[in-house]
């Protein structure tokens, strides 16, 4: 299947998201269309300007999405996904902001006519693939394994209500069924710092300390993010003094060692917090 | 622009009026991740709202502190959408130009912000970078970081950008 793809501008930095997401995408036949010459979504900060200006972000890599015959997009990034969900919920709902949007677009050729909608890409790994791919890995001994699940904000929320907003069990229930064992925790979606982690470097340490703590007591082997700014604050902050260190892949980087992908294309070498111990760990499994 | 009148740009810009339903319950301030780094929690500073003390919320550095985890949007018993509420009070103070104190979540925005209508995207070398010009002490301390990452090679210096930044330029910069 072929999505068309919005990286957003931490993608290629992160830790091996890039590079796992080809690689467990590729076993999947899922192929990631980049929109090209998308923007940057701005994120939490052009919100914080104008309104206009934050719809018209979102408006050009729509219209260049709709361009390419695509009104689905899938990005892999927590703040992509609600900006520009967001954004795609105004300018549907509101035709003065979507001719304005428009209006600005036309300067390089660009509209918008289409309704468009979001998806993290971890939804379409997990609902929309063949579940024979996945149960040819199925090994009953990865029941050692023990993962933290931490979704972080801006997936859950503002999204989802009740329990789901706060507890949810999305990510456990699909590495359950693979044959992990998904550790309960409260720090699922706390809050790692986000932009605010820079100049407020205490509270970040607070923040990952009390995450990092927490599912070392539930004996996890790994903590499994699906945002880059989750990962690196939670990675980097772990660096610090008096705080527990437990590897912090994404996603994609544990599937990838499900599918005993090679190392070097799973971007494993890119973590500050070794995932010696869980790989080591993974290799040695006996198939019960 | 004097307090009133700010006051009432509030409660007239969208979602403004919700506030009308606050009860003072610190459902916000309790859940925010980053209360203990605010001049005032959200429970405080809506109080310095509808009180009409719009001086002491325009220099307060709280709408900047928020960092958008929406969990006291999703706690709120009122249903107010309080991270909303934020993005209209940064918005208001960006708008009018009001002057008011700096602080170092409004520069990191502003580095941020700088980044993008430059390139149409962000590199995260450039935002440290022109924040670290406004807060030396910050850059400096956060070297040791920034070493590790580079080693991991995760620090990129080249500047991501869109195609024609010029053509993005033009059109951004009439937008208000």
């Amino acid at each position: 299947m072929k999505y068309a793809f919005f990286p957003g501008c931490a993608h290629d930095t992160s830790a091996g998201y890039k590079e796992s997401l080809d690689a467990v995408c590729s076993k999947l036949d899922i192929e990631l269309l980049e929109i090209p010459d998308w923007n940057c979504c701005g994120a939490t900060i052009t919100a914080g300007e104008s309104k206009t200006s934050s719809l018209y972000l979102a408006a050009r890599s729509f219209a260049l999405s709709e361009k390419m015959g695509y009104t689905q997009i899938l990005t892999g990034c927590n703040a992509c996904y609600t900006t520009l969900k967001k954004s795609a919920k105004y300018l549907s709902s509101d035709k003065h902001r979507l001719e304005a949007a428009n209006k600005h677009l036309a300067s390089e050729g660009l509209e918008l006519t289409k309704e468009i909608t979001i998806q993290h890409v971890m939804d379409i790994i997990f609902d929309k693939t063949p579940k024979p791919i996945w149960d040819s890995y199925k090994n009953n001994a990865l029941q050692n394994i023990n993962i933290a699940c931490y979704y972080g904000c801006q997936y859950t929320r503002p999204w989802l209500t009740g329990p789901q907003s706060d507890r949810p069990e999305y990510i456990e229930n699909f590495l359950t069924g693979l044959g992990f064992n998904a550790v309960n925790h409260s720090a699922k979606t706390l809050c790692c710092g986000a932009a605010g982690a820079m100049p407020n470097a205490d509270i970040a340490k607070k923040l990952v300390a009390r995450i990092a703590d927490g599912v070392k007591k539930e004996s996890a082997d790994a903590i499994v993010t699906i945002c880059p700014l989750c990962q690196l604050n939670v990675d980097m902050y772990q660096t610090q003094p008096d705080i527990e260190q437990i590897p912090t892949l994404f996603f994609t980087q544990l599937l990838g060692l499900y599918f005993k992908i090679d190392l070097e294309n799973l971007g494993l070498d890119k973590l500050l917090i070794s995932p010696e111990p869980l790989i080591e760990k993974m290799q040695n499994l006996k198939s019960a | 622009m004097d307090k009133e009148n700010l006051q009432h740009l509030f409660f007239e810009s969208e979602p403004g009026k919700e506030i009308r339903k606050c009860i003072q319950c610190g459902t916000c301030s309790s859940s925010c991740p980053m209360t203990d780094a605010m001049d005032f929690g959200p429970r405080s500073l809506f109080a310095l709202i509808r009180d009409g003390d719009m001086e002491a919320v325009i220099n307060s550095n709280s709408p900047w502190m928020c960092v958008s985890c929406y969990q006291c949007t999703s706690r709120c018993p009122q249903e107010i959408p309080v991270t909303e509420l934020m993005y209209s009070l940064k918005r208001i103070i960006t708008q009018t130009k009001e002057k008011t104190q700096s602080n170092k979540a409004k520069d990191l925005h502003r580095s941020f912000s700088s980044s993008l209508k430059l390139f149409g995207r962000v590199t995260e070398s450039f935002i440290m970078a022109k924040y670290s010009l406004k807060h030396p002490l910050t850059g400096l301390s956060s070297i040791p970081l920034a070493v590790q990452l580079t080693k991991k090679k995760r620090v990129e210096l080249k500047m991501q950008k869109v195609g024609s930044p010029f053509k993005f330029r033009r059109s951004f910069k009439h937008l208000r």
